[in-house]
């Protein structure tokens, strides 16, 4: 510690030459001159260690007790400091350094949303930029509270929002929503239609009165589960006492059989390059962009622009808001060409088969399918056929009159 | 029986102090000294340093001299009216 303090403040090696040189000693005591390391060189010498701002008062002493004073060493900080008096752009430099840590960082660079599962980052983090909090917004000004008010305003699927400033980094922590549950309303009823032809092969009754059984065979439309539920009459009593509302609920599976056309042009026209391409860049910094081009307009009439963005990303993984943005902008002329037969049919039989699952839905499975290729006019048809199982409940309210509203699909 | 003339003769700010059973280093300005083993030696009081050096210091006590033998002897700190002296110490002469 000594050592650290002696380090700091400088030190000087003073050598004494004189008849009498305690009489320096004695004179420094006295005027409470700090100095330690007595080295006795020989009978007229000797050398002190002094702290360095007491160099000018040994010097009167030396003068005054009429011995010779002679710097031998210079030791600390301040004699280390003293060389770059003169080197202007290291201070200048040293200083730019210091300022711009200090005020760079109270701006947001980084933004890290935690919590988040069924809404994306991306959205958040546009929201936040609608309400100034982006990368390079100065933190100090943020009101913490009242930007959580305005956040859990504008995403009406969060119920928590807190953001924390880390210096650069802005922490944000949301919590969802959990989702209402679907209530049934209590006094409107419903009927359970079906929404395609098939076999009941599975029939699960949970409200209302069913019409049909396993092994009917129903059409499209047909009344499955009625919410109209006739009341029951009372023993030995013949009067009618009509019916009750029911919202019907239940699952109805069936097999059913799907038939799905698509055709498509055996000529196409395709994109052929012409191998020429200009490229473009330009630096995103925060936001702001700056192009490293002038002229705007692109030379070629029909191009395709590919763009690829490099972005400076830290060792830990978090993005900086610096980024290099090159756009490319490739020549081609259209072309006509000649589909190839089967991988035309391949195309076509990937669409069908993405839309029979839309159509079954999650619970859907697929027992037999056939394709059936037919070439008709220079098109070529493919058409679909498959026996599947699936649910064909769906629930359709009744409204007040008694009368079926319109159709919605069944959850 | 001591010999009168080996001793001194008492000021009278020390019989003073003798009587009157009062520390003599703070009413008569009497050295004070403290050694600490043979390797410390503080002294208050002093009048001023004669001769250094590293086997023999000799340190001015107003009415006789403190001589200070030994080894690799150091003036560790000096102040006006304190000294520490520091090394292996093996005789103190008051002469």
């Amino acid at each position: 510690m000594k050592w650290l303090h002696n380090f700091l403040r400088g030190t000087i090696t003073l050598v004494v030459t004189g008849a009498e040189p305690e009489r320096f000693l004695n004179s420094c005591a006295r005027a409470n001159l700090p100095f330690w390391a007595v080295d006795r060189r020989d009978p007229f010498t000797l050398a002190i260690i002094v702290p360095r701002r007491c160099l000018p008062q040994a010097q009167r002493i030396a003068a005054r007790v009429q011995c010779d004073l002679v710097e031998e060493r210079r030791f600390g900080l301040p004699f280390f400091l003293v060389r770059f008096r003169k080197r202007y752009a290291l201070i200048a430099g040293l200083a730019l350094f210091l300022v711009v840590t200090a005020i760079f960082s109270r701006f947001i660079l980084v933004i890290d949303i935690q919590g988040n599962q069924t809404v994306t980052t991306a959205e958040i983090l546009s929201v936040l930029r609608q309400h100034g909090i982006r990368p390079g917004a100065y933190g100090p000004s943020i009101d913490q509270r009242d930007l959580s008010n305005r956040m859990l305003l504008a995403m009406d699927e969060l119920s928590f929002f807190s953001l924390n400033l880390h210096g650069t980094r802005a922490e944000v922590i949301v919590r969802e929503r959990l989702p209402k549950p679907n209530l049934i309303p209590v006094n409107q009823g419903a009927n359970i239609v079906s929404r395609a032809t098939g076999i009941i092969t599975q029939m699960d009754l949970f409200e209302g009165q069913a019409l049909c059984k396993e092994g009917d065979t129903v059409t499209e439309g047909e009344l499955l589960i009625s919410g109209l539920v006739d009341i029951p009459e009372a023993p030995y009593s013949n009067s009618d006492l009509g019916t009750s509302l029911h919202y019907a609920q239940g699952r109805i599976y069936a097999r059913t059989w799907r038939t799905i056309k698509a055709e498509i042009p055996l000529t196409a026209q395709v994109k052929s390059l012409t191998g020429k391409e200009e490229s473009r860049f330009s630096l995103n910094l925060f936001g702001s962009r700056m192009k490293f081009y002038r002229n705007g307009g692109i030379s070629f009439s029909m191009y395709d622009k590919i763009t690829t963005t490099k972005t400076w990303v830290l060792s830990d993984g978090s993005i900086m808001p610096l980024s290099l943005q090159k756009e490319t902008f490739r020549e081609y002329e259209p072309q006509t060409t000649e589909l190839k037969l089967d991988a035309a049919e391949a195309m076509l039989k990937e669409e069908l088969e993405r839309e029979l699952s839309a159509r079954l839905g999650p619970e859907g499975e697929v027992l037999r399918r056939d394709f059936v290729t037919r070439m008709v006019d220079g098109k070529l048809e493919l058409t679909l056929l498959a026996e599947c199982t699936e649910q064909i409940g769906k629930t359709v309210p009744i409204d007040q009159a008694g009368e079926i509203a319109s159709p919605e699909t069944i959850h | 029986m001591e010999s009168k003339e080996k001793l001194r003769r008492e000021t009278v700010l020390e019989r003073a102090s003798a009587i009157l059973d009062v520390p003599m280093d703070t009413v008569a300005g009497l050295p004070s000294l403290e050694l600490v083993g043979d390797r410390e030696l503080r002294m208050e009081n002093y009048h001023g340093i004669l001769s250094c050096g590293k086997e023999e210091i000799h340190v001015d006590g107003g009415k006789w001299v403190l001589r200070i033998s030994g080894q690799s002897l150091e003036i560790r700190a000096m102040r006006e009216r304190e000294l520490l002296i520091t090394g292996w110490i093996v005789k103190l002469e008051l002469m």
